[in-house]
C-alpha cells in the first residue's frame, strides 16, 4: 500500500478545498493518505468540511504531522 | 524508473506546466512512460497546443472534468482524456515517480 501526503501550504480556502478534494481522490486506488496542515487558512469553503470528513471517516489521518513527508511514496504539497 | 507521474494543479501564470513540460520531454528521451494529470488551474492545459506536442511524444494527458466543468471548458486538444480524481489516484498507483506541481 502507498502512502501518499499531501501538504497544505495555501491560505487560501478554495484551494485548501481542492487539496482536500484531491487527497480524497488519492484513496481511491487504496493509498494510504496522510493531510499535513502547514498554513492557516483565511475564510472558509464548503468542501472543507466534507472532504475532512469523508478522509476521516475512511480512517485517513487529517492533521498528519510534517514529518510524515519522510515515509510518503508520494507528495503534494499545496501552495 | 520505468514510469514518471506529473499532476500539475497551478494556473499558467505559475510556469509549471512549462516545467513539467520540460521534465515530460526529458523523460521521453530516456524512454521512461510519462503521465500527466492536470486539475484545478492547469486544466487550460487542456486546450493547449503544447499538450499536444507531449501527447505525440507518446504522454497520457488526463484533465480533471470537475474543473473543466467549472471553468466552462468542453472543447479538449485530440488525446487529452477527460478524467476524475480516480485517474489522479491511479497516476500515483502505477508511477516509479511522482512530481507534483501544486
Amino acid at each position: 500500500m502507498k502512502t501518499t501526503v499531501v501538504v497544505i501550504r495555501t491560505t487560501d480556502p478554495r484551494r485548501c478545498a481542492e487539496a482536500l478534494r484531491a487527497a480524497v481522490g488519492l484513496t481511491l486506488r487504496g493509498a494510504r493518505v496522510l493531510v499535513v496542515r502547514a498554513s492557516t487558512v483565511s475564510g472558509d469553503h464548503p468542501d472543507i468540511a466534507r472532504c475532512t470528513g469523508t478522509l476521516r471517516a475512511l480512517g485517513h489521518d487529517v492533521d498528519a504531522p510534517a514529518s510524515s513527508v519522510r515515509h510518503a511514496d508520494a507528495v503534494e504539497v499545496w501552495t | 524508473m520505468k514510469h514518471l507521474g506529473i499532476v500539475i494543479t497551478t494556473a499558467p501564470s505559475r510556469g509549471d506546466f512549462e516545467r513539467a513540460e520540460a521534465l515530460a520531454r526529458a523523460a521521453r528521451e530516456q524512454h521512461i512512460d510519462v503521465s500527466i494529470f492536470l486539475m484545478d488551474g492547469a486544466v487550460i492545459w487542456a486546450t493547449d497546443a503544447q499538450a499536444t506536442e507531449l501527447l505525440d511524444l507518446g504522454c497520457e494527458i488526463t484533465a480533471c472534468a470537475t474543473n473543466l466543468h467549472a471553468l466552462g471548458i468542453d472543447d479538449l486538444e485530440p488525446g487529452v482524456v477527460r478524467g476524475g480524481q480516480d485517474d489522479h489516484a491511479a497516476l500515483v498507483h502505477r508511477a516509479d515517480r511522482v512530481l507534483a506541481f501544486a
